[in-house]
């Protein structure tokens, strides 16, 4: 039997086999992704990662932080913002759609300095065609390759535009920090808006732990067109939830996605009112 | 020397943070690579952690909390990895029994096999406390503070995972006992 320093031991020696370096390609795709980050502006409560709770001087800024939000949610409601991010003037706008060039570095319209409060940036993507509003703080990961319009790719593809908004803690009760996940892919069609439907969700069932009926599905306008939107788990039974909404317009089929596998109720139904809010900013350009 | 690296990296200087790469990647990535038992998707969390260290560090009010607060960000995206890769993706990726790994002699290959066994039934939380707690040498306390829960949950969670690894490793010396020579 092994005893209880054996195993300490064992373990021990089991987890120093491993590697110890950073692979290079590691460290050239960070350094290579930091200018392309926009930062978050220096916090007035400046608490990340600070422990202890503010005291004195931490108090002062609190109370300027409160006063900075009261105005600044005023602001918003007085100008009808709260709840549609409007974006920011763009430094860098829509580029033309160019199908041909996949790896195209995306206009993600980030701005050099720190970002105002409330502000969002525009995501303008040349390989899906389309633009929508990214609320401040989020992360972009342009898509690098067209895709075919074959299966369904995951929110990881290199053909899918890739929004990560930042961990939240305290939105999830069974994990630390969490947030959702969302992606856009779009390929050309020539069919109609129930055939590109009917298509997309039996890919998924093939192609993933999803149903192949959705659990839930109706009718939604994305940009002025009929969509459609759909809710359900992969797996059915205690599977992460996952939205898409599936529209075509010009010959171009589209499906923006969000999967949480928060597995909680008060938490997917946050996620469906931020992706309904985020789909009405977008724009399709086939 | 790391103080002055991490102050001058939250003031924008992007030169400053990659000394912080060099000096703090290759750790990071052993810790991800050993929660994750995979070397691509432990790129992808270090990478993420990294780049959220990058865009989060203007609010790091204390640069000595460096350490920990980028532990933290590399244990939530090794979290995160490891429920991205379980939502969608039907083809889960066998993970590697024989990563690259050190002398072949350190631990046998049927107990290595059982560990390996017995850690990828562990939640990605029980994994991380293992290893803060066995590899990086973390205390309790320390460990509590990385990963955001109480003491006592770091606890409960070693004390479940080191029972599975014990089980699995007893299972491998039962199997080899009854294996006829």
């Amino acid at each position: 039997m092994t005893t209880r320093r054996d195993l300490e031991l064992v373990v021990s020696a089991w987890l120093d086999e491993g590697p110890t370096d950073l692979p290079p390609t590691t460290r050239r795709a960070i350094l290579a992704a930091v200018p392309t980050i926009r930062r978050r502006r220096a916090g007035v409560l400046g608490l990340v990662g600070s422990g202890p709770a503010p005291s004195g001087r931490g108090w002062a800024e609190l109370a300027t932080a409160a006063v900075i939000l009261a105005v600044a949610l005023g602001l918003m409601l007085g100008v009808g913002l709260l709840g549609t991010v409007r974006p920011s003037p763009s430094p860098n706008p829509s580029a033309p759609p160019s199908a041909s060039a996949p790896a195209t570095p995306l206009p993600t319209g980030r701005a050099a300095g720190p970002t105002p409060f409330g502000s969002a940036t525009l995501l303008s993507s040349a390989v899906n065609h389309f633009s929508l509003t990214v609320p401040a703080g989020w992360l972009v990961v342009p898509a690098t390759l067209v895709w075919d319009g074959a299966g369904a790719p995951a929110n990881d593809a290199p053909v899918a535009d890739q929004l990560l908004p930042p961990t939240e803690q305290g939105r999830c009760q069974s994990v630390f920090v969490c947030a959702p996940t969302l992606w856009v892919v779009s390929a050309p069609t020539t069919g109609s808006l129930s055939a590109w439907v009917a298509a997309r969700d039996a890919a998924s069932a093939e192609d993933h732990p999803c149903p192949a009926i959705p659990e839930s599905q109706r009718p939604i306008q994305v940009d002025g067109t009929p969509a459609v939107l759909e809710t359900t788990h992969c797996p059915t039974a205690g599977g992460p939830l996952v939205l898409t909404a599936e529209v075509v317009r010009g010959g171009r089929g589209y499906v923006f996605a969000l999967q949480d596998n928060a597995r909680e109720a008060a938490v997917e139904a946050l996620d469906a009112q931020e992706f309904v809010a985020l789909l009405q900013t977008v724009r399709l350009s086939p | 020397m790391r103080g002055t690296l991490v102050e001058r990296a939250r003031d924008g200087d992007d030169v400053a943070f990659a000394e912080l790469v060099d000096l703090e990647g290759g750790r990071s990535y052993g810790i991800a690579y050993r929660i994750l038992r995979d070397a691509e998707r432990a790129q992808d969390a270090v990478q993420q952690a990294f780049l959220l260290a990058w865009r989060e560090l203007p609010r790091l009010r204390d640069p000595d909390r460096f350490g920990v607060w980028l532990r933290r960000l590399l244990v939530n995206a090794c979290y995160e990895e490891f429920r991205r890769h379980r939502r969608w993706s039907a083809n889960v990726r066998a993970l590697p029994l024989d990563g690259p790994a050190g002398p072949d002699d350190m631990v046998p290959a049927d107990e290595r096999d059982a560990l390996e066994r017995g850690f990828r039934q562990l939640t990605p939380e029980h994994r991380a406390v293992v290893v803060l707690h066995h590899h990086v040498g973390l205390s309790l306390g320390e460990i509590a503070e990385v990963t955001g829960v109480p003491v006592g949950t770091v606890k409960s969670r070693l004390f479940y995972a080191t029972r599975l690894l014990r089980e699995a490793l007893s299972a491998d010396e039962l199997e080899r006992e009854v294996r006829p020579a």
